[in-house]
């Protein structure tokens, strides 16, 4: 006998990210999942961003890597909240693990929260973290064709930033492919070309990413 | 990696629902993969085969139904598949957009007995 069920496989993992997206929306509180390969400079970006904000927001940093707290103690020498989480071995964060993180780390109301999430370009695409937007980091050492490559993660992403642009003139990274792949997979995305090394384009994205959740609180918080 | 906790989530709805259905067994399991969701067909087997031991979905048969990731033309209007690596639609060349064709990841119904 055949039985219907049409069911969403993902549909627990769902589930819960909408209660942190609720949540979030309830506490004000602009989450971004933060995604990229490993060593495309994630935590770079963030410290970028920690440095440049306005410092009358509020932050919270939710780390994620298979092992080590590295990236954790680098932030909390900013002394911003950061708390790690380790997959052991997992390839990316989902929606449960920000449940269970959030009522230790307690972001505070109106903050920014950033999820950097395991440095994979494949798995974290798949998980719905509650987030109100995706952000990819890609860089140009890793070349050109990762738009290509890695359809789901740069259809996913709501914004990207191309990092270390500061390292091309050595290498052969075509910036016309690229943007090709990018804009095929998500036509109005827009991307932002950054130095964290020279701090070029480090402002650009600051202001893009403060209008953004000017933007979102307007629309959602009561 | 991520295909085991798909995998169990998986084995979890299939005997939620044998179990409502009062079934002996679950014969076989139907489920459509999108090309874009991002899963393994033969990696999702691995886990099955390991996951159901001792439960009543135990040797189950995966029918999987693959769906290609699709892409639109904004400027002619075609739908294509993606079938060589630079996004470009057959028809006139301008650069395809992916639609939301081949994002699916669903079990779609259980046999059982």
């Amino acid at each position: 006998m055949e039985i219907k069920v049409q069911k969403n496989i993902m549909n627990r993992n769902n589930e819960i990210a909408a209660e942190n997206r609720q949540r979030f929306i309830d506490d004000g509180i602009f989450t971004v999942n933060v995604l990229a390969s490993p060593g495309a400079g994630k935590t770079s970006v963030l410290l970028k961003i920690i440095e440049t904000i306005d410092g009358k927001i509020d932050m919270a940093i939710l780390e994620g890597d298979i092992a080590s707290q590295i990236d954790t103690d680098k932030i909390r020498k900013r002394g911003i909240p950061v708390m790690q989480i380790n997959t052991g071995g997992g390839c990316h964060l989902d929606a449960n693990m920000i449940r269970v993180s959030l009522s230790e780390l307690k972001p505070a109301k109106n903050a920014i929260f950033l999820i950097e999430n395991v440095g994979n370009l494949v798995c974290p695409s798949s998980h719905d973290l509650g987030e109100n937007m995706k952000l990819l980091i890609a860089s140009v050492p890793e070349g050109h064709d990762k738009p290509y490559k890695y359809t789901s993660m740069f259809a996913a992403a709501d914004a990207i930033i191309l990092n270390k642009t500061d390292l091309l003139p050595y290498i052969d990274f075509d910036k016309e492919v690229f943007y090709k792949g990018v804009h095929a997979l998500k036509p109005d995305v827009p991307v932002f070309e950054m130095s964290c090394k020279t701090g070029d384009g480090v402002a650009d994205f600051v202001n893009w990413l403060k209008d953004k959740r000017k933007l979102w609180q307007t629309q959602h918080t009561k | 990696m991520h295909e085991y906790a798909v995998t169990e989530n998986i084995l979890k709805i299939v005997i939620e629902q044998a179990a409502k259905a009062d079934a002996k067994k679950v014969l076989a399991i139907r489920l459509t993969i999108g090309a874009l969701s991002g899963f393994e067909q033969d990696c999702i087997q691995m886990y099955y085969e390991e996951l159901s031991k001792d439960t009543i979905a135990a040797g189950a048969k995966l029918i999987v139904t693959k769906v290609e990731a699709q892409l639109h033309c904004r400027n002619c209007d075609t739908d294509f598949a993606l079938t060589h690596t630079d996004y470009n639609c057959p028809t006139c060349g301008v650069a395809g957009v992916y639609n939301d064709d081949g994002r699916d990841f669903m079990i779609e119904s259980i046999e059982i007995e």
